[in-house]
């Protein structure tokens, strides 16, 4: 299938195997690092899991290795595992069960421990108790809007599940102000923008909210969130907390930008239950554009 | 012809490659004229198997939709446990570690719906065909049986244990016919069901109107490779992940660090070394997916159980090279046949394969334009459909009424 002048992969993966064999012989690779690495990353090698061991088998497939017994042996199991079925079932039955009433509550204490883990880690990516926190403003937010599409403009993963149950969301991760002006005038209800503020460029941070305004219905609400940097008492560098993060803002300048593209600013917020400080802000489209 | 199409789940943002590619043929082969109702659960999860959409019609995307309740509620603990006993298979073994019992239990903890059996039954006496996918799954294996001689089965089959199931095979045996989305897949068939079987290649459809923008993508920083799927052993994620640490920690000598961008969902948890190097983009929509992947060095799929594998297709329309497990028959198939990727065995092998790809972005380009004439030649949804009409008309004789 390939055509001619392209490459011929298997020449290319044969010479890659080569390289690969030749850097091995000479020693190039860290062998003692790589094999840290892979006991790293496969922590219940060799150990199996409880579930496995709580399932008490007391029918397993029979087989034997012997070339001319081996069917007579597996018909005498059988009636031998028949004959004591009545004995033998209930007993594992109710082992089994006794073993996954245990499971069940390991893994649910597990599951509050991994919950206790996330709940400090700021930023995208690994604080979901922080996206939590911050979701649940942004929907009280929300409410009483007028009826219709919310569009949400940069919500990482976490927080895009979090905000899932708004109804006739949209989401865009990318590209905020393009999106803003694909939406028709006074369309939308709502303009959400999680986390985006810290990570826009200034140009596009003094155009981002004269765009969401264009497109607002009247009554309609910019719902935004922030570091809030007039809480950071040491001078720490935002993209040492998230690498997206371009800066810090405090709630006066946010105002100042809602101000200016004539929304009405209506309350600010802290989000609670993290040592990182945000702030919620909502501001209000008064009066439809022309 | 009228066709009924049975799925485990159905819906646009159902997450699964045989359930997409169904929910695909429904809404291609509905835009020809045929007449295709859906047959599918409540579920949407396939872990839980809750019954979370309303059962009744319903038309999405203008295809009749029949939904109906998951009948037997999983036990989530035995299914772990029976997961975890195939977990230890081994490919040259000749006993499978489920006795019949235990398999037919796995099958009836994974989407029964006595509901929607009946409905096969019923429809048994007015549609054409049958189209079930993919094999390993209830809806397939019992609801094939119902009406064996009008039922096709899309098995969407993996070189591994579940593909051994006596039911499974037994239900497979026994179908008007079966329908392959690759070579290697077809091999596989013939190889675990015997020459005797009725197999066609039909492959799967791909949209060809790619506009991706590497330049539109900002996401991340840096040089990166992507993935994109379920973070799930299944699909070999974790193995991705250790590798590309190794590459930025251990073994490169590459002068830039490289990044993994992931786009999908799944439980697995990175270990402390491996974030660094990790940028999640969570489940993004298809626009960004395709612009992420043009602006990637190299697209990885390193998942040893694929049956067809959209996203190295979609890889390749975006412009970029892929790398893939050289122990998946499927995937590398692709590579070899295409010229379009190259196919890796261990942590040494693929963080050469990255050099190689990071360094010469006219490898790069010939790579990924050997792999998007491959897609454009085979997969189109106009040559996909052709072949399934015919297979159609060839395996259910005298039914076929377009």
């Amino acid at each position: 299938m390939a055509e001619q002048g392209a490459v011929d992969v298997t020449a290319l993966v044969a010479e890659i195997e080569t390289t690969v064999a030749r850097r091995r012989a000479a020693g190039e690779y860290p062998a003692e690092l790589l094999a840290q690495l892979h006991a790293e990353f496969s922590p219940e090698e060799g150990a199996e899991p409880p579930e496995t061991l709580a399932l008490i088998q007391s029918a397993r497939p029979l087989h034997s290795t012997k070339p001319v017994l081996g069917p007579a042996i597996v018909a005498a199991k059988k009636v031998v595992r028949r004959l004591l079925s009545w004995y033998v079932h209930p007993i594992a039955h109710d082992q089994t069960r006794f073993n996954d009433a245990i499971v069940r509550d390991l893994r649910g204490v597990e599951r509050r421990l991994a919950r206790l883990e996330t709940v400090s880690t700021p930023g995208s990516g690994w604080g979901t108790s922080l996206a939590s926190a911050r979701a649940q403003r942004l929907i009280a937010a929300l409410q009483g809007i007028p009826p219709g599409p919310v569009l949400i403009i940069g919500a990482d993963s976490a927080l895009r599940d979090k905000l899932g149950a708004l109804p006739l969301a949209q989401y865009a991760s990318t590209a905020p102000l393009e999106r803003l002006e694909l939406a028709p005038v006074n369309s939308l209800s709502a303009v959400v923008l999680p986390g985006l503020l810290a990570r826009l460029s200034a140009a596009e941070l003094v155009a981002v909210f004269p765009a969401a305004a264009r497109v607002l219905r009247t009554g309609g609400r910019v719902v935004c969130d922030f570091p809030d940097g007039a809480a950071v008492t040491a001078m720490i560098d935002p993209s040492a907390v998230d690498v997206a993060m371009q800066r810090w803002l405090s709630r006066e300048t946010v105002q100042l930008l809602i101000e200016a593209a004539s929304l009405t600013a209506t309350g600010a917020a802290p989000v609670d239950a993290t040592p990182v400080a945000w702030a919620t802000l909502v501001a209000e489209k008064t009066a439809a554009t022309a | 012809m009228h066709l009924a199409i049975v799925s485990p789940r159905y819906g646009a943002s159902i997450v699964g490659g045989a359930e997409r590619l169904l929910r695909l043929f429904a809404e291609k082969l509905h835009a020809e004229g045929h007449r295709i109702t859906v047959l599918t659960t409540c579920a949407v999860d396939h872990f839980t198997w809750a019954n979370a959409l309303p059962p009744g019609p319903a038309s999405i995307g203008g295809v009749e939709v029949r939904r109906f309740p998951v009948t037997i509620a999983p036990n989530p603990s035995r299914v772990a446990q029976l997961h975890h006993a195939i977990g230890t298979f081994d490919d040259d073994a000749d006993v499978v570690p489920l006795n019949d019992e235990q398999q037919e239990d796995l099958l009836r903890n994974t989407g029964f719906s006595q509901g929607l059996f009946d409905e096969v039954d019923r429809l048994g006496k007015t549609v054409d065909a049958f189209l079930f996918a993919p094999a390993l799954l209830p809806t397939t294996v019992f609801g094939a049986r119902i009406h064996p001689q009008r039922s096709l089965v899309m098995p969407c089959l993996h070189d591994e244990p579940y593909a051994r199931f006596t039911a499974v095979q037994e239900t497979l045996r026994g179908a008007a016919g079966l329908l392959s989305l690759s070579t290697a897949e077809q091999e596989l068939t013939r190889s675990l069901l015997g020459d005797g079987v009725r197999t066609r290649l039909v492959g799967a459809g791909v949209e060809l109107a790619f506009a991706p923008s590497a330049a539109r993508f900002t996401d991340v920083p840096g040089d990166f490779i992507a993935y994109a799927g379920r973070y799930e052993s299944g699909k070999n994620y974790p193995l991705l992940v250790e590798w590309v640490t190794a590459y930025n920690t251990a073994i490169t000598n590459d002068d830039g660090a490289l990044r993994l961008a992931t786009m999908g969902s799944g439980g697995h948890r990175l270990p402390p070394s491996a974030r660094p190097w990790v940028h999640d983009l969570g489940f993004v929509s298809e626009s960004l997916k395709h612009d992420a992947m043009a602006a990637a060095v190299a697209v990885c799929n390193l998942s040893r159980w694929e049956s067809f594998s959209f996203v190295v297709m979609e890889a390749w329309l975006s412009g970029t090279p892929v790398i893939v497990h050289a122990d998946c028959a499927v995937t590398r198939g692709h590579c070899e046949e295409s010229g379009g990727g190259v196919w890796v065995r261990s942590a040494e092998e693929f963080a050469e394969a990255v050099a190689r790809l990071h360094g010469d972005p006219a490898l790069r380009t010939a790579l990924a334009t050997a792999g998007q004439a491959y897609v454009r030649d085979r997969f189109s949804w106009d040559a996909v459909l052709r072949r399934f009409e015919r297979a159609v008309s060839e395996l259910v004789p005298g039914r076929v009424t377009a």
